[in-house]
C-alpha cells in the first residue's frame, strides 16, 4: 500500500534528521573543549586527541540508534494494512527526538572531562573511566526509545482508528519523554567529572553517587515507556 | 528476527482459573538459583585466612556492598538489612549475566545434525546467509529436543520477575517503617506528609490531596523500580538480537555483548540494590 | 479506513493526548533532577566527607523535582483510561 510506504519513508526522515542533532552538538561541545585544553596544554596533544576521539564515539551511540531504526524504516517493504503506516511514523518520532537527549547528554561529561584533562594531564586514566561509565549510562534513556521503536515496527495491531491516536500518542510520549532525562543525566555525569577531576582520589565515592543520581534522573523516563506500553498494548 | 517477540507459554487450570507460565523464564530462574547456590557453596567451601581465588571476588563484593549499606542506613539496622541487599544484588548480577552464554544446545544440536546429514536424507541443512546454519529435524529423532530447546534468556528480561522483586523490596521497606515508627505515626506520617493536621482534625486525611500523591508516589517508586531494570535489559537484549540479525548472524557483535551484558547487567543491579537500600532509609 | 464517529474521537484524541502529556511532562523534570544530582556530585568533590548527608539531600530534592513528572503521569493515566 502506497499510504504505509509514505509513513515509513516519513518515519525514516524524522528518526535520522532529529536523532542527528544531539549527537551533533554534544560532539561539537566535546571538540570545543578538547581545542580549548590543547590550547592550554600542547604538550599533552596526543593524550587528549585520543581521549577526544573515544569519548565523541561514545557519544554517536544515540545517532546510530537512529541511523538503524531509519534503516530498517527504508528499507520495510511487503503488503501491510494502513495501520502500520502509523505504527513505522510513530517508531520514527520516537527514536528520533529519544535521541537527541541522550546525544547532548552525553556530550557534556565528554566536555567536562576535557577541561580537567587539561588542566591536569596526569588524572587522565581515572577521568577517562568515570567519563565512560557517565556517558554509558546517559544512554539509557534512548536505548529506552530505541526498544519502544523496535516495538512498534514489530507489531501488527488490529486495525481501528482508535489505535491509530494510541500508536501516535506512544510515539510521542516515548520520544518527547526521553529528551529531558538524557540531559539531566548528562548533567550529573559533567558535575561527577569535575569533581574526579579535582579530586581523583574519591573517585569510588562520586562513581556510587553519580550512579545513584543518574537512576533517579531516569525515573521520569520509565514513566514515559510505561504510559508508551500501556498506549500499546493495553488500549 | 522472527524470535523477537515469541514466547513459550504453558497454560494449566488451578481452581477453574487458566493460569498461563512464561515457562522459559520459570526455568531460568531456577537455573539462576541453583547456580547461586552452587557459587556460594564454592566460595565458602574452603574459607581460609588467606583468600583463594572465588573467596576473593565474594569477599571484595561483600565489603563494598557492606561499605555502603552500613554508612548509609547506620550500624544496627545496615547489618539486619545487609543480608536482603546482597541477595538482592547476587541474584539480579547472575540473572542479567546468564544472557551472555550462547544456546549451547542449540549449538550442540546443530552440529549432530550437521553430522548425520552425511549418512542420509531425514535431515535437511540449509544455510542462512555465510553463517547462519538451520537443521530442519523430524520430532522423531532423538536430538530434535536439542535443537527446539528454549534460548537461555535472562529471567529479568521478563517484568514479571522485576515487578516480583520490586514488590518484595517494597513489602520490607513498609514493614521497616512500621517496626521503625510505630503504627500510628507510620500512618499519621504518609496521611499527613507535607502538612502536619492536628489533633483529631486528621479524620478528614480525604480531602488532603497530598494524601493520594503519597498514594501514588508510592505505586509510582515500585513502577519505577522494576520498569528500569526490565527496560535496561529488555532493551539490551532486543538490540543485541536486531543488530545480529542486520549483521546476517556474520559477525556476533561482542561489544555489544560486553556493554548490554557485562556492563549495564552490573550497573543495573547495583542500582536495583542501592534504590532498595535509599527506600528503606527513607522510613528511618 | 471507516469513517470516524464523534465519541471515537473524543477518545482518540485523549490517547494522543495521554502521550503529548507524559512526554512535554517528562523533559522539565529530567533536566531538574540532572542539576539536583549534578550539584550534589560537585559538594561530594569538595567534601566528601559529607557524602550520606549530601547523598540523602540529593535523593529528597529529586524526589520532591520528580513531583511535577508523576503530575504528568496521572493526568496520561487518567486520559487513557477514565476520559
Amino acid at each position: 500500500m502506497e499510504f504505509v510506504k509514505i509513513c515509513a519513508v516519513l518515519g525514516s526522515g524524522f528518526a535520522m534528521g532529529l536523532g542527528a542533532i544531539g549527537s551533533a552538538v554534544g560532539e561539537g561541545m566535546i571538540a570545543m573543549k578538547a581545542v580549548q585544553s590543547l590550547g592550554r596544554q600542547p604538550s599533552a596533544s596526543s593524550k587528549i586527541v585520543r581521549i577526544m576521539v573515544i569519548s565523541q564515539a561514545v557519544t554517536e551511540t544515540a545517532a546510530v540508534f537512529a541511523l538503524v531504526i531509519s534503516l530498517l524504516l527504508m528499507f520495510k517493504s511487503g503488503d501491510f494494512s494502513y495501520i502500520k503506516g502509523f505504527t513505522f511514523l510513530a517508531a520514527g518520532i520516537a527514536v528520533g527526538f529519544g535521541s537527541i537527549g541522550a546525544g547532548l547528554g552525553a556530550g557534556l561529561p565528554g566536555s567536562s572531562a576535557m577541561e580537567g584533562i587539561g588542566k591536569q594531564p596526569e588524572n587522565s586514566d581515572v577521568l577517562t573511566i568515570q567519563m565512560i561509565i557517565g556517558q554509558a549510562v546517559t544512554q539509557t534513556s534512548t536505548i529506552f526509545a530505541l526498544t519502544v521503536a523496535l516495538i512498534l515496527i514489530m507489531l501488527d495491531p488490529e486495525p481501528s482508528n482508535l489505535k491509530v491516536f494510541a500508536i501516535l500518542g506512544a510515539g510521542f510520549a516515548m520520544g518527547f519523554g526521553a529528551i529531558g532525562p538524557g540531559i539531566g543525566d548528562g548533567l550529573v555525569a559533567k558535575h561527577a567529572n569535575k569533581a574526579v577531576a579535582r579530586n581523583p582520589k574519591h573517585m569510588g565515592l562520586l562513581t556510587r553517587t553519580m550512579i545513584i543520581g543518574q537512576a533517579i534522573t531516569e525515573t521520569t523516563d520509565i514513566y514515559a515507556m510505561v504510559v508508551s506500553l500501556i498506549l500499546i498494548f493495553v488500549v | 528476527m522472527e524470535e523477537l517477540g515469541k514466547v513459550s507459554l504453558t497454560e494449566f487450570t488451578l481452581f477453574g482459573q487458566v493460569i498461563s507460565v512464561n515457562l522459559t523464564t520459570f526455568v531460568m530462574t531456577w537455573v539462576v538459583m541453583g547456580l547461586f547456590l552452587l557459587l556460594a557453596w564454592m566460595a565458602t567451601r574452603k574459607l581460609s585466612f588467606i583468600p583463594g581465588r572465588i573467596q576473593n571476588i565474594f569477599e571484595l563484593i561483600f565489603d563494598f556492598l557492606k561499605d555502603i549499606t552500613v554508612s548509609t542506613l547506620g550500624q544496627k539496622d545496615g547489618m539486619k538489612y545487609y543480608p536482603f541487599i546482597l541477595t538482592l544484588f547476587l541474584f539480579i548480577l547472575l540473572s542479567n549475566w546468564i544472557g551472555i552464554i550462547p544456546n549451547i544446545f542449540k549449538i550442540l544440536g546443530t552440529f549432530i545434525a550437521v553430522i548425520h546429514s552425511f549418512f542420509g536424507d531425514t535431515v535437511q541443512i540449509t544455510m542462512q546467509g555465510l553463517t547462519g546454519i538451520v537443521a530442519t529435524v523430524p520430532e522423531t529423532i532423538w536430538y530434535s529436543a536439542l535443537i527446539n530447546a528454549p534460548g537461555i534468556e535472562e529471567p529479568t528480561k521478563s517484568i514479571n520477575t522485576d515487578l516480583a522483586l520490586a514488590i518484595m523490596v517494597f513489602l520490607a521497606v513498609q514493614a521497616y517503617g512500621i517496626k521503625n515508627k510505630g503504627v500510628v505515626k507510620y500512618i499519621r506520617n504518609f496521611v499527613d506528609d507535607p502538612f502536619p493536621m492536628k489533633g483529631p482534625l486528621i479524620i478528614f486525611f480525604f480531602i488532603n490531596p497530598f494524601f493520594y500523591l503519597n498514594l501514588i508516589g508510592m505505586v509510582a517508586n515500585v513502577v519505577s523500580h522494576s520498569f528500569r531494570l526490565f527496560g535496561n535489559i529488555f532493551g539490551g537484549g532486543m538490540i543485541i538480537v536486531i543488530v545480529s540479525s542486520l549483521l546476517n548472524y556474520f559477525l556476533v557483535p561482542v561489544g555489544l555483548f560486553a556493554f548490554f551484558g557485562l556492563f549495564a547487567g552490573l550497573v543495573q543491579a547495583f542500582v536495583f540494590a542501592m534504590l532498595a537500600v535509599t527506600y528503606i532509609q527513607q522510613q528511618q | 479506513m471507516d469513517g470516524i464517529t464523534g465519541a471515537e474521537l473524543i477518545k482518540g484524541l485523549a490517547f494522543l493526548a495521554a502521550g503529548i502529556s507524559m512526554g512535554f511532562g517528562a523533559v522539565g523534570p529530567g533536566i531538574g533532577e540532572g542539576f539536583v544530582g549534578g550539584k550534589a556530585c560537585e559538594s561530594i568533590g569538595k567534601r566528601p566527607d559529607e557524602a550520606n548527608l549530601i547523598t540523602k539531600t540529593m535523593i529528597i530534592g529529586q524526589a520532591i523535582s520528580e513531583t511535577t513528572g508523576i503530575y504528568a503521569l496521572v493526568v496520561a493515566l487518567i486520559l487513557i483510561f477514565v476520559v
